[in-house]
């Protein structure tokens, strides 16, 4: 085999291998918002039915989501306490009551022990329990919310006093007290991710694919017919 | 054999995978460590004071400045006016609106207010037509002051505002503060100039400042009496609080605090306003709660020291496990202004001066040398510290803990002090005006001692499976902003359960 076909094979085995890292489903994943771990150096803040936090942030491609996290301590709440992660629309989150916002999906959290608290594989989404969805690129808001003295007393949410902390900062932050109404006056950094994987579209993988297999075919074909001298 | 490329590549990953399964196990088995660590709670209260507000002078960040017509509301300002609604019943709604709503979120049992939830300082005296609290017999002879009027409203308004709370399973027991139990004779809406004439007559015994009249200590009565009635008929407190009030005392005069040498000069009926109540939390944890007037007509800045002696002692007998005391004014100042050179000690010309139950203190001047004493805020502290117990409090406007020795050196205990006096009055410490001459140089308002100096705050206290006590402050500035662990102020263990040592016995020990 002369180099040019090496070289060929090589290519479309790449292209092949691409393609199938591309994959729906099959795809490593990435944090599209981490703020990372917080250093509480801005006190804890309270999530409670009466105190609730929001962290907004960008996603430039379309991703499929698969966990939603939030660093909590245990404050005056207990194990098994359980809070709500909302993505909500941003257009619609700021200064718009609870009942008026638009949630593309939810899901509930559930307090173990201090640190990251995480819930994977188990959304809502229009009514609909899925193991994952997909978010399209747009701005979004993620509030972690508790509806009633029954889900917690109160769980901390330790404050970082630089809001570009984390591998993804959020592009903002926000907090809603007593009526429920989110504000980003006065609101502080804290610890919460998004992890998902990016939804490429399934017929630009499969072409993909096909023509790595392809270049492989051929390669083996050439191999067939020209034995080396 | 030597391994060969992609075996010691496999081997790698394999080493890589085994450590990794080791650490997320490891991290797995440290969180459920936590979990099963966890001590649960079993019983709680919270406990604030001081809603009221000052017609004449709110604090600067509750103001509005005038609505635009153009937009709704009024927006903060620091130059504006009080809301109306706060003018007329007296009560920064905004704050303790707030802090009740966090209170509920926390759903505790009990919540103790510390006082100072109406202005007043007027003297509601009543006609003798006027029983239980309502008219009686009327005639158009018989009048009602305008200060009761003034005082009643205040009242029913900060009834209204905790009368959800009751829905969700926490009873409110009030703590009389000077606000309601004192007539201040040149208070809003008097001044020095014009000042009140039902308490500024000599024969009144209050030509210059604040003194607790019987009047006062009726209107208290007869506008929470019910709450505290309830310890004992019951009608409503179990349902509310899921636990029953037992070994209740001082709901009648004769088993109030009466004059003595620790209780002070007592000269009006102290039931209903001093009082105390058990609750068997669980089995081998009996909790006992004092409520105390720390300003009784004829003993202004006081605390009964003797009926809580006698009180405690009976609580002991019974096996009490816990001890909790609620009174108005704290037995130690707090010197929120120690960062621009204030002053907490006698005498009373010092600013801002003693302001809780040391501002009673005698004199006693030695060759042109003064030197002071306080004998009723030490009696009282050294039964504190004998039983180890907790005292909650108000009146200074801020939040507070701090641990405080036996005064008398008798006990070797150092019991906290929890002042609470941040449900919506105006702070103590000012955003103007606490800087002076005396203040060190290059003093900057506002200059604050201690961060969480100008929060709306409230403590949190959880009695824990295991017999332990641990208290949390939660709070929000003075900005409104969101409300926050004061984690600086959190104590994991408020009490250490067993008999109090006394400094001699320690000393002997060692």
């Amino acid at each position: 085999m002369n180099r040019k076909s090496k070289s060929l094979g090589s290519i479309g085995l790449l292209m092949g291998l691409a393609a199938f890292a591309m994959l729906p489903g099959v795809a490593s994943a990435s944090l599209v918002l981490d703020t990372g771990t917080p250093d509480g150096s801005t006190g804890s803040f309270a999530l409670s039915s009466s105190s609730w936090l929001a962290a907004e942030f960008t996603t430039t491609t379309a991703e499929n989501i698969t966990s939603l996290s939030a660093y909590l301590t245990q404050g005056v709440g207990e194990p098994n306490d359980t809070f709500t992660f909302d993505l909500d629309a941003s257009s619609n989150f700021l200064n718009t009551r609870t009942s008026s916002r638009t949630v593309i999906a939810s899901a509930t959290g559930t307090f173990t022990a201090n640190g990251w608290n995480a819930n994977s594989s188990n959304f809502t989404v229009n009514g609909a329990a899925v193991s994952n969805f997909t978010l399209a690129a747009g701005t979004y808001w993620l509030a972690l919310q508790v509806a009633s003295p029954n889900n917690t007393r109160g769980l901390d949410a330790p404050g970082e006093s630089s809001p570009t902390n984390g591998t993804a900062p959020a592009i903002a932050f926000a907090y809603a007290g007593t009526n429920g109404q989110f504000t980003e006056n006065g609101a502080q950094a804290f610890g919460v991710q998004i992890a998902g994987t990016p939804a490429v579209p399934l017929p630009a993988s499969v072409w993909l694919l096909g023509s790595g297999l392809l270049g492989g075919l051929g390669l083996g074909v050439r191999r067939r017919t020209r034995p080396e001298a | 054999m030597p391994i060969q490329k992609p075996c010691r590549l496999a081997t790698r990953h394999l080493m890589a995978s085994i450590i990794a399964v080791v650490m997320v196990g490891t991290l797995g088995s440290s969180d459920r460590a936590a979990a099963q660590a966890y001590d649960p709670v079993i019983f709680s209260f919270a406990t604030v004071g001081d809603s009221r507000t000052d017609p004449g002078k709110p604090d600067a960040t509750t103001l509005l400045a005038n609505p635009s017509p153009t937009t709704q509301g009024g927006v903060a300002s620091l130059t504006g006016t009080i809301l109306p609604q706060d003018n007329m019943w007296v009560q920064n709604t905004l704050a303790y609106g707030t802090i009740l709503s966090g209170i509920q979120s926390q759903s505790p049992n009990l919540l103790f207010f510390n006082g100072d939830m109406i202005f007043g300082y007027g003297r509601p005296t009543l006609p003798t037509a006027w029983a239980n609290g309502k008219p009686n017999s009327w005639t158009t002879a018989q009048t009602v002051s305008p200060d009761t009027i003034f005082e009643y409203i205040q009242y029913a308004y900060w009834r209204g505002m905790v009368a959800n709370l009751f829905l969700t399973g926490t009873y409110v027991i009030p703590v009389p503060g000077n606000h309601e139990t004192q007539c201040s004779y040149s208070a809003e809406p008097y001044s020095s100039s014009n000042p009140n004439p039902n308490c500024n007559t000599a024969s009144q015994g209050n030509m210059t400042g604040k003194t607790a009249y019987a009047d006062n200590e009726n209107a208290f009565r007869f506008n929470m009496g019910d709450l505290v009635q309830d310890l004992m008929t019951n009608l409503r407190f179990s349902n509310v609080s899921g636990f029953f009030a037992q070994n209740v005392s001082g709901l009648t005069q004769t088993s109030a605090p009466v004059a003595s040498a620790n209780n002070g000069p007592i000269t009006g009926n102290q039931a209903e306003l001093t009082y105390s109540f058990d609750i068997q939390a669980q089995s081998g944890t009996l909790l006992h709660f004092a409520v105390i007037n720390t300003d009784p007509s004829g003993a202004d800045s006081t605390a009964p020291t003797d009926w809580l002696a006698s009180d405690f002692a009976a609580a002991k007998a019974r096996g009490v496990s816990n001890i909790f005391v609620f009174g108005h004014k704290a037995a130690f100042t707090y010197n929120y202004a120690a960062a621009t050179g204030g002053n907490i000690n006698p005498p009373s010309t010092n600013s801002p001066g003693p302001g809780g139950l040391d501002a009673n203190y005698t004199t006693n001047t030695v060759n042109g040398v003064t030197t002071y004493g306080e004998p009723y805020r030490n009696a009282f502290w050294s039964l504190i510290a004998e039983y180890n117990a907790t005292y909650f409090s108000g009146h200074e406007h801020t939040v507070n803990v701090s641990q405080n020795a036996d005064p008398t050196g008798t006990y070797a205990s150092t019991p906290y002090q929890v002042i609470v006096g941040s449900g919506g009055s105006p702070f103590d410490d000012k955003l103007v005006g606490t800087c002076s001459s005396t203040s060190p140089p290059g003093c900057t308002e506002p200059k604050l001692t201690n961060p969480f100096d100008r929060y709306y705050a409230w403590a949190l206290v959880q009695v824990h499976q295991s017999g332990s006590v641990s208290m949390t402050i939660h709070g929000f500035s003075d900005q409104f902003g969101p409300t926050a662990d004061l984690s600086l102020y959190d104590v994991p263990t408020l009490q250490v359960a067993g008999a109090a040592t006394t400094t001699a016995a320690l000393k002997k020990k060692k």
